[in-house]
Order: C-alpha cells, then sequence, then structure tokens
C-alpha cells in the first residue's frame, strides 16, 4: 500500500509537469472497484460510466490539490457523484444487461435464476436510502473493512457497522420469501 | 484526510446540493441522521447478531449453521452468489480510452482557492504548527510585558 501511494505520488508529479498520458496509469490502477462501486449504487451502467468519467475529469483537474491518498480522494469524488445522482433521480425500477460478462452457469435454469436474483437484488438495493446502499455495497461487493470504509467516508465504525446491519435487515426482508 | 471533497464547489458533487442537505441532517436527532428511516423498511427484520458477525468474517460458518440462524445462513449464500458476481465486474475496455480523450489537453493547475482545499494533517505538521503557536503566543506575551512596563 504504501508502495502504491509512493508511486501514486510520482505518477501525479509526472502529470503535473505536463506528461498527460501518465494520468492513463492511474485510470488503469483504480477504474475497476470505482466502477463497480458506481454501478452498485446506481444500477445503470451507463450512469456508472459517466460518473467514472467525470470524476476522472476532475480529479485531473484539481490533481495540483491531492493531498495525502489518491485512492481514497478519487474514491470520495465518485461516492460523491453517485449520491448526488441518486438524489437527482427517483427512479422506480433499476436493472442493467451485461452483454459483455460471460455467462458461467451450468445450466439455463441456472441461468434464469441468477439473471433473477441479480434483478431482484438490484430493485432491493434501490428501495434503501444511499447511506445504506453504500455501506452494503462497500462491504459486501468491494470486500472493504469497516476501518477501511470509516477512513474514505469519515465517519465511525460503529456508525457504518449499524448501516450495514439495517441494510442487510432490510434486503432479506424484501428476499428472504422468494429465496429462503 | 478530513473532508468529502465540499460536494458543493463542484470538486466532487454533480448537483451542487450535497452539502446543503448534509448540513441540514446534522440537526437531526443521531439516529435518523445514521440510519434514515425509509418506508421500505417497516417490514425489516432483526438478524440474530451471529449471523451479523459470520457475515463480517468473525465467526465460521458453522457456528450460525444451526437452529433458528440456518435458515439465514441458506438465504445470504444464496444472494453472496450474485455478490460475488458483482466483485468481479470489471470496467468495460474502451472506458479508459474514452476517459483519456475527454481529459482537457492543459496541465491540472490549481483551480481551489487555499482556503477552501483539502489538507492533511499528520504528525510532523501537528508539532509543528504547536511549536510554531507556542513561538508565537511567546513573542505576544514578552511585546506586551515589555509595553507594559
Amino acid at each position: 500500500m504504501v508502495d502504491q501511494e509512493n508511486t501514486d505520488q510520482l505518477i501525479i508529479q509526472r502529470v503535473l509537469t505536463g506528461n498527460r498520458d501518465a494520468f492513463k496509469v492511474l485510470i488503469t490502477r483504480y477504474s475497476d472497484p470505482l466502477y463497480r462501486h458506481a454501478l452498485c449504487m446506481t444500477g445503470s451502467p451507463d450512469v456508472a460510466e459517466d460518473i467514472l468519467q467525470l470524476s476522472f475529469i476532475k480529479a485531473y483537474q484539481h490533481l495540483a490539490e491531492v493531498r495525502g491518498r489518491f485512492d481514497a480522494w478519487v474514491f470520495r469524488i465518485v461516492a460523491n457523484g453517485c449520491k448526488d445522482w441518486l438524489k437527482n433521480i427517483r427512479r422506480s425500477h433499476l436493472s442493467y444487461d451485461e452483454d459483455d460478462q460471460p455467462s458461467s452457469y451450468a445450466t439455463p435454469e441456472e441461468e434464469l435464476d441468477r439473471t433473477e436474483l441479480r434483478s431482484d437484488l438490484d430493485r432491493a438495493l434501490s428501495t434503501l436510502p444511499a447511506s445504506l446502499r453504500e455501506a452494503f455495497v462497500m462491504k459486501h461487493v468491494e470486500g472493504r473493512s469497516y476501518e477501511e470504509m470509516a477512513d474514505l467516508l469519515g465517519t465511525t465504525v460503529g456508525a457504518l457497522k449499524m448501516r450495514v446491519h439495517r441494510a442487510r435487515e432490510a434486503l432479506q426482508a424484501l428476499l428472504e420469501e422468494k429465496y429462503s | 484526510m478530513v473532508d468529502d471533497l465540499r460536494s458543493e464547489d463542484g470538486l466532487s458533487g454533480f448537483d451542487g446540493q450535497h452539502r446543503r442537505v448534509r448540513r441540514s441532517e446534522q440537526e437531526r436527532p443521531l439516529a435518523d441522521r445514521e440510519v434514515p428511516l425509509g418506508h421500505q423498511e417497516q417490514g425489516t427484520r432483526v438478524l440474530a447478531p451471529a449471523v451479523h458477525a459470520w457475515l463480517d468474517g468473525d465467526i465460521p460458518e458453522a457456528t450460525v449453521r444451526r437452529g433458528d440462524t440456518a435458515k439465514d445462513v441458506e438465504f445470504w449464500k444464496h444472494v453472496n452468489v450474485e455478490v460475488e458476481r458483482r466483485r468481479r465486474l470489471r470496467t468495460p475496455t474502451y472506458l479508459e480510452a474514452q476517459i483519456m480523450e475527454a481529459l482537457p489537453q492543459t496541465v491540472p493547475q490549481v483551480i481551489t482557492p487555499w482556503w477552501r482545499r483539502e489538507f492533511v494533517v499528520n504528525p510532523m505538521v501537528a508539532v509543528a504548527t504547536g511549536v510554531a503557536l507556542v513561538v508565537v503566543a511567546s513573542a505576544v506575551t514578552v511585546a506586551i510585558i515589555a509595553v507594559a512596563r
């Protein structure tokens, strides 16, 4: 992690001295987790791509102001972008297709079952308040520790545990009749 | 790091309203603020602490796979299949090039005024600031005493 932080700083210095292409290294390094976050928060690949693109453009424009870890800084730009989008858009149904994702399920029935679970989980997630959805996605999809989440979101471990617990209970209440 | 990148100044916000909403949230009781209660949560059930502990990776599955919690374990194992799939999602291959094309051609400059920028307090900075404050306070005190005499 320290090595990565150091190399991030070196890359930032190269960009700030005029090597625009060096920024590509930072995009490659961090786009996957950021895309997953945006996709799970918004439920839409198109919106996730837009948020990611706008966030990296903002990160580039303000690169001279980065203090501390670049990955935490750019994560907060993406996370705020998602929350702002959720505040502006009230959608009753969220779903996404992933034509570019190869199927790994053994039978068509299994595939159907998984597709159904996917859209049911999307729908259930979309009913959660943004703060609960964010906590659930960071914990379960991104696999972050509570300490890391607290560091990124600027809140306490206790508050985040409560959010994750509430999110789980709400999701289970919504889905368990069908999937228990 | 100390802030959330000032979402009202356009650095992180996409609508410029984020901070105003958060301020009003801070006036509400802590419990409401941390866990907003929506109408959809009315049917929420309570999960056993052991299930949360297992989902957090604190205790092994065998511990919760008996009694009343066995059904919860089955449910979450089912959901986790989909969660695992999401964990493997990758950014579309074209997006990186698209972002690079959309970046400004100019070299990044400091845009935000210094008083609105993020700052990091590390131990060295904290000690240096403390020492500087003591020196300034001592100098001011000495000057006041000298003038008073």
